[in-house]
């Protein structure tokens, strides 16, 4: 036992404190002589020496603790460091930071490509995203008026549901009688083609008011002094169709003619505006004054048609709610006895914002939420790859700290690093967007681009800089932990730190793309079954064509012609029952309940209607041409209209029904037949009450039954036959399963960017465990070249490293399924007919997930167990 | 107000008031803190003497290296007339918190008139 020796250990405690920077000599000495002095007063007590020494040592406190009081009396200013510690910016290594990345990636080629191309993968797919999402946000904003103007909508008293469709006189009357209307205008849009000399194009006619140009910017390009459209034979062109008729001759007072209803007439240009940009929800090849409906027989003056919209410029005092409240009651003040109350949407909700509520908002936060989605998965997959690379790096660890690395300096290190990483792969998913944006606007129908505003690069450089910071934030704080000591000994544990995060990582990665193809199952199934459902008509080989000008006077003729070939079947007419619509409330029976409002579909059929879409008639007959009363007072309903309006005994009941356009008919008639439930609106919605009659004055398309055996043949002759009957005028005929099919653009559209947003997840993940994999081979080889030679067979070898894979699929088909199923069932629920959510989408989903992660680790794994264990234990 | 901005809000004032009745070394200053303070206030070195070597830059104190009746070298802080005068400014300022503080505070109640 060695004795204490008080003044060795003051000597050593001095020696101590001299290594402290912060101290000068004479306060050493200042300290020594305050310890001396406690422990002479400590043993004068009876303590003995030693207990003394460390007493008054522990008194004094941590020698750095003290170094740094003395500094901080000493220097002159707060926020000077003190000199012998690591400032905590040095430009110097800043640029070195930037260096020492760009030779790894160099030297680690195939591991920085997986990192940098999973990277870009997702911040290409986050920009088209934001992009999309941009585009969709700035629908009608570029008014400049955008956030005072209203479209009128009506909702009944005692329902929920709110039309955009309005009477004629109300926007006159909204001008006139509420001093917040500073300007109204009424729209009525409608497909017609225009015509100058011998060039005719079909186009999109807009008829509104004067007031138009006030509320709207839609700025004239030539002409539009005074009040346009005040004359009713005028005409202003959108400007692609100007160029179209003109070319580059001035079209101002040129004489054009429109076809409306059978007949052309003439129109004299007075301006040309600039087209409607993509972002607009109204769309038109040229403006009408509004009264245009008038020449085919339409009222614009009473209060019952329902045919217009209306939209309202608010004054800059008042808001629109303001507005809103105070122009509710402009229909019964009008008309007593209605029963609509008005509201108004602003503009700028109009194209995302159905009126009910909901709308395609969904959607677009649906895949912004998907964007976001998968630049997590390639954010976590450059997490993962980092870490497991960090064994090799462990070594450079230690050495710069040995060298006198800080911890924060090494973190700053790392992040800089990832974020060259980052920009890397901004620049890459730059010109990746740059590549794809064409066939996205074609996809898509709109004209997005890549100009940004200042605050939108802002946004994107903040994405970059947030995702490099996240995504490398775990690597830094992992590998600047390191112990050099540990390191350069060469005891860390092999890479088996940081495992059960890079786990968790990837089991989160694994429920996402679980999720997505749960999600895609799902769409597209609604999908086809909305494209294969039994719509109880046949629409297979009918060609739908609109009924204008010569077409529609010929109509008999063409008809009659048309039938002479034994390729085509039958030919109907009617009002466009599956794609316009057209609704009453105001139909009346036998034995109707007063209060009762049903509001039904109305077609306008002709004799061959039945024949053409195989309608099955439950009770009754169809119209036919032998009874002549059938055309004047026959009506045909479908089994939702008996059922709604509570007929017992439909056959003879007698119903009024109000059909606009003279065909000659009764105002009461009676039911002559049952109709068999059938679909003719999108799934979105039940089956309404229908009512049939024939109207030939009504008619405003044709359908045609070609034989599907000579399908070619029979096009080029119906062809062949409308361009005879129809000399010069545009023929677009489409097939009607196709428009019906248009009926779920929307969807298809969500159905396709999620099948893409999908595959490209799941095409990261499997980046990722690529590399993973490829890692973990790697680390185990000395492992599996042991267990080879101690009999493991390669099969065994493969499912020992695929086995851990995969029961991480599985943790995440169990986390992934719950979610998806509800989020699934919820979307589901805004189709009146659906699919049920089957458990083959869940099962299909993992197992796509398993099969995928064995795909991309198995072939690793296969690699590692046929490796010769002689090569893999022999370096040692 | 955390004990450490406490001690160093005060401890100027303290030493001030110590050096007045004479000179001083730093271990001695501690011992006389505590027994003023009857025990409540311990300050350790690396408290005070920042504290005085501040005070001697600001010209409130003035040190000599001395040997000391038992024959080591100590330094021993004595107080200047402008560390006098800053003494009685201090005391001023500290009365008026002192009165403050007796009026807000009140007596604390002892644990056995509690009960």
């Amino acid at each position: 036992m060695s004795v204490f020796d008080l003044e060795r250990a003051v000597a050593e405690w001095r020696r101590g404190l001299r290594r402290n920077p912060a101290l000068e000599d004479g306060q050493a000495a200042e300290l020594e002589a305050s310890l001396r002095d406690e422990i002479e007063e400590l043993v004068g007590q009876g303590m003995d020496p030693e207990a003394a020494f460390h007493q008054a040592v522990a008194a004094m406190g941590p020698a750095a603790d003290e170094g740094l009081e003395f500094y901080k009396a000493r220097r002159t200013r707060r926020s000077i460091r003190p000199s012998w510690q690591v400032p905590r910016f040095m430009p110097g290594l800043a640029w070195s930071y930037v260096r020492v990345a760009w030779r790894r990636i160099r030297r680690e080629r195939a591991y920085s490509f997986i990192n940098v191309a999973g990277l870009a993968a997702g911040l290409a797919c986050a920009i088209l995203i934001l992009l999309w999402a941009r585009h969709e946000l700035s629908y009608d904003r570029f008014h400049e008026n955008a956030g005072r103007i209203g479209r009128v909508l009506r909702k009944p008293d005692n329902a929920d549901w709110l039309s955009d469709s309005g009477p004629g006189p109300l926007g006159p009357a909204l001008q006139r009688d509420y001093p917040e209307v500073v300007a109204a205008t009424r729209a009525f849009g409608a497909p017609a083609p225009l015509r100058f000399g011998n060039r005719a194009f079909n186009g999109r006619v807009l008829g509104v008011d004067p007031t138009f140009f006030r509320i709207f910017s839609f700025p004239f390009v030539r002409g539009g002094g005074g009040e346009p459209l005040s004359d009713p034979d005028s005409v202003v062109l959108g400007r692609s169709m100007a160029d179209k008729l003109f070319g580059d001759d001035d079209p101002l007072g040129r004489s054009v003619s429109f076809e409306w209803w059978g007949s052309w007439h003439d129109l004299r240009v007075v301006g040309v505006v600039a087209d409607a940009p993509s972002n607009s929800s109204l769309r038109f090849d040229y403006l009408l004054p509004f009264n245009f409906v008038t020449r085919s027989g339409m009222s614009i003056d009473d209060w019952d048609v329902n045919a217009y919209q209306t939209y309202v410029l608010i004054a800059d005092t008042a808001s629109l709610t303001d507005a809103e409240s105070k122009v509710a009651g402009a229909v019964k003040r009008a008309r007593p006895e209605s029963r609509f109350e008005l509201r108004l949407q602003p503009l700028t909700r109009m194209r995302l914002h159905d009126p009910e509520g909901g709308g395609p908002i969904t959607y677009v936060r649906i895949v912004a939420l998907i964007g976001l989605f998968i630049l997590a998965i390639a954010g976590i997959n450059f997490m993962n790859l980092s870490t497991a690379r960090s064994l090799k790096r462990a070594r450079e660890v230690g050495l710069r700290k040995t060298v006198g690395s800080s911890r924060g300096g090494l973190i700053r290190q790392f992040l800089v690093e990832s974020l060259v990483f980052t920009a890397l792969a901004l620049v890459l998913a730059l010109s990746a967007v740059g590549l794809l944006l064409p066939w996205l606007n074609r996809v898509l129908g709109a004209s997005l681009d890549l100009r940004f505003s200042t605050g939108q690069t802002l946004a994107l450089l903040v994405m970059t800089l947030l995702t490099g910071v996240l995504s490398g934030s775990y690597p830094a704080l992992f590998l600047s932990r390191f112990e050099p000591l540990q390191v350069l000994k060469g005891s860390v544990t092999k890479g088996r730190s940081g495992a059960s995060m890079r786990r968790l990582l990837v089991v989160f990665q694994f429920v996402i793309s679980i999720g997505l193809i749960v999600g895609t199952l799902t769409v597209s199934r609604q999908l086809s079954f909305m494209r294969h459902r039994d719509l109880g008509i046949n629409t297979d080989c009918v060609v739908n064509l609109e009924l204008r000008g010569d077409l529609r006077s010929n109509y008999r003729a063409i008809k009659t012609r048309l039938l002479e070939s034994p390729d085509v079947l039958a030919v109907s007419a009617t009002n466009g029952s599956f794609t316009k619509r057209f609704a009453t409330d105001g139909a009346d029976w036998e034995g109707k309940d007063p209060e009762a409002k049903v509001t039904t579909a109305i077609h306008a059929v002709d004799f061959d209607y039945a024949k053409i879409f195989d309608l099955e008639m439950v009770e009754g007959r169809y119209f036919s041409r032998d009874r002549p009363t059938d055309a004047t007072t026959g009506f045909v309903v479908n089994e939702t209209a008996v059922r709604v309006m509570g007929l017992k005994e439909p056959l003879g009941k007698k119903l009024r029904c109000p059909i606009p356009y003279d065909s000659g008919r009764e105002e009461w008639g009676t039911i002559i037949g049952v109709v068999k439930d059938f679909h003719f609106r999108s799934l979105h919605s039940r089956i309404e009450p229908l009512i049939l009659a024939i109207a030939p004055g009504w008619f405003t398309d044709t359908y045609i039954r070609i034989s599907p055996a000579h399908l070619p043949r029979a096009l080029a002759f119906v062809e062949k036959t409308l361009r005879e009957a129809a000399p010069g005028f545009p023929l677009e005929y489409t097939f009607l399963d196709e428009a019906i099919g248009r009926l779920y653009r929307t969807e298809a559209r969500i159905g396709d960017m999620m099948g893409s947003a999908t595959a490209l997840a799941v095409f990261i993940s499997c980046l990722g465990l690529f590399g993973l994999a490829s890692y973990t081979a790697e680390q185990r080889t000395r492992e599996i070249g042991i267990r080879k030679v101690l009999g493991a067979s390669a099969g065994g070898v493969v499912s020992l490293l695929t086995g851990e894979f995969i029961k991480w699929v599985l943790a995440a088909s169990l986390v992934a399924w719950p979610v998806s199923y509800l989020m699934m069932r919820s979307w589901l629920k805004t189709f009146a007919y659906r699919v049920d959510l089957g458990w083959e989408a869940f099962a299909l989903s993992g197992a796509l997930g398993g099969a995928v992660a064995l795909l991309s680790v198995g072939f690793q794994a296969a690699r590692a167990a046929r490796a010769n264990p002689v090569d893999s234990l022999r370096y040692e | 107000m955390s004990s450490k901005d406490l001690v160093a809000a005060s401890a100027k004032t303290i030493i001030l008031s110590l050096l007045l009745t004479g000179e001083s070394y730093g271990y001695q200053i501690i011992k006389r803190v505590r027994r003023v303070s009857e025990g409540e206030l311990e300050w350790s070195s690396a408290v005070l003497y920042p504290v005085l070597h501040k005070m001697e830059r600001e010209g409130l104190i003035r040190s000599e290296w001395r040997m000391s009746p038992e024959n080591r070298m100590r330094k021993y802080y004595k107080l200047t007339d402008r560390g006098a005068a800053e003494l009685v400014e201090e005391k001023v300022r500290w009365r008026g918190v002192q009165t403050a503080l007796r009026k807000l505070l009140g007596p604390i109640p002892m644990a056995d008139q509690a009960e």
